[in-house]
């Protein structure tokens, strides 16, 4: 395999693009306050398929909702002691048409 | 205040599968589906085997919205620099009616909820199952959209997070070592054109499946299915990060996966039309959660329903299985007229009669033997690295075969992989 390059930001939105989502009411992911610095939470910036959690700062990460597949790896990954985490309310977030 | 005698939380293969099972015998069934429609939420890899399931549903299978069924089996280890690829097909692959099929849920399980409420169940999309009522020690109903709504007997079938299931205290916030992320895209391109890259006629379809460099050595592997008019093209990868090195960024090891040799000539030219994720169950026996309790039962992926079988991966028949023995077990405890867990039981016992738990006995070793690191980076380097050998052609005089395979099998290595054989025959 020759191209082993990272995905640019701008094609990883490029192919959120191709799917539908519905946004709207609060942020299903949050990070527990003051935990935003837990090393724990590096993993899921490189395994996040939608790539929301990013390290802002080195060693500060973020995480974003728009976009989100509802895969669950963040959920798995970080766990309750470091992360909210509930499936957006009904009717909202990604909608497949294929799946 | 609004009583049910079954709630469904769920509208994946589970709970369309227990509702259409409960409609059909007469009892009064909701479910409660978090998406725009049943299927809008669920993600496939892409492929389901209807043998095992064909007598549960038997007036199902012939108008459902299938893709292709599969006549041609491929399997591929790839290093960085070469691969080494088989492909099966047989005769029996084509004889009617077909054991495998590919399939996109979004569709599929569309149709199938209009399948259960053509019998008379209720369905609620765009609705979310928010908690559990608890009353007497028991399950007594769900809070969804707001409303209290009581039922008998509450079945959850939301998935393989299965945060109601831990509401239940049937299941513990899933651990990584029992899951995998799975990728997806869903590349549109011509029937046509399907057919001819990959030698198919009509609606026969194609499976291959990757292992080696597509999760660069690590437990998971890639696959490809082909559907009537466009290609399912993703990879597994394991979740549990504690084992690994430097964390792998996944939508660039999808992208390389997109352009490898192995298969950009198969997808060039098609159009990109939705990407997906989702983790997957890969916990086996150990991985499965408790099944019942008091008013409640869980089934699907919510409890675990999924198993990585080396060449096969399957998870949408133990749902679909799993969901008509909980309608089963509902029946009984209707008749019985209680539906306390010493009732419910009889799922489990069900189950234990049935292939699916039958199935996650047989192959209760398979995570294990499958999680051995030599799978996914070794054995591939080794079977290209012997090809390479065989197919070179120096400019002075060629090594004899047995010479030529011999130099690549040390003592050491002959000792390993009798070691890993040992261990392949737990599989």
């Amino acid at each position: 395999m020759k191209d082993r390059g990272r995905i640019g930001e701008g094609d990883l939105k490029a192919k959120l693009g191709w799917d539908v989502f519905k946004q709207g009411g609060e942020p299903h992911i949050r990070i527990r306050p003051g935990k935003e610095g837990d090393p724990r939470l590096r993993p899921v910036v490189s395994l996040c398929p939608a790539g929301l959690w990013r390290e802002e700062k080195p060693g500060t990460f973020t995480v974003t909702v728009d976009g989100c597949l509802e895969c669950g790896t963040c959920r798995i990954l970080c766990g309750p002691d470091l992360i909210e985490w509930e499936y957006p309310e009904g009717g909202l977030g990604v909608q497949f048409r294929f799946g | 205040m609004e009583r049910f005698e079954v709630i469904i939380a769920g509208g994946g293969l589970a709970g369309l599968a227990a509702a259409y099972t409960l409609a059909g015998a007469g009892v009064e069934t909701l479910l409660i589906e978090r998406g725009d429609y049943p299927g809008s939420k669920n993600v496939t890899g892409g492929r389901i085997y209807l043998n095992p399931v064909r007598d549960l549903f038997p007036d199902l299978w012939a108008s459902a919205p299938l893709e292709r069924y599969i006549v041609r089996e491929g399997a591929a280890m790839v290093t960085p620099e070469r691969s080494v690829t088989f492909f099966y097909r047989g005769d029996e692959l084509k004889e009617d009616p077909p054991q495998s099929y590919s399939v996109l849920r979004a569709r599929f399980d569309r149709w199938f909820a209009e399948e259960a409420e053509a019998r008379g169940a209720m369905i609620i999309p765009k609705t979310k199952v928010q908690d559990l009522i608890r009353q007497n020690g028991r399950v007594a109903g769900v809070v969804a959209g707001g409303d209290e709504l009581f039922a008998e007997v509450v079945l959850i079938c939301d998935g393989a997070l299965s945060p109601l299931g831990e509401k239940a205290g049937l299941r513990t916030w899933p651990s990584p070592r029992h899951f995998a992320l799975g990728v997806k895209e869903v590349i549109a391109l011509d029937a046509a054109v399907i057919n001819e890259r990959f030698h198919l006629e009509g609606r026969e379809g194609a499976a291959h499946l990757y292992v080696g460099d597509v999760t660069r050595g690590r437990f998971g592997g890639a696959f490809l299915y082909t559907n009537l008019e466009s290609v399912s093209l993703g990879l597994v990868l394991g979740l549990d990060t504690n084992s690994a090195g430097e964390n792998l960024h996944v939508p660039s090891l999808l992208e390389d996966f997109k352009a490898s040799p192995e298969i950009a000539p198969l997808v060039r030219g098609g159009q990109g039309v939705e990407y997906s994720a989702h983790v997957i169950p890969e916990g086996g026996y150990g991985g499965l959660g408790t099944l019942y309790g008091d008013g409640v039962l869980l089934a699907g992926d919510a409890a675990g329903f999924a198993l990585n079988l080396g060449f096969t991966v399957r998870g949408m028949e133990y749902a679909l299985a799993s969901g008509y023995w909980a309608a089963q077990a509902v029946m009984e405890a209707r008749r019985a007229g209680r539906y306390d867990g010493a009732t419910l039981a009889c799922y489990q016992r069900f189950l234990e009669e049935s292939f699916v738990l039958k199935d996650f006995r047989a192959f209760r070793n398979n995570p294990a033997v499958l999680a051995n690191p030599r799978l996914f980076r070794h054995y591939p380097e080794l079977a290209a690295g012997i090809l390479k050998d065989i197919y070179h052609v120096p400019a002075g005089p060629k090594a004899r075969l047995f010479d030529t395979v011999r130099s690549r099998l040390s003592l050491g290595e002959l000792f390993m992989i009798i070691k890993d054989l040992k261990g392949f025959t737990k599989l």
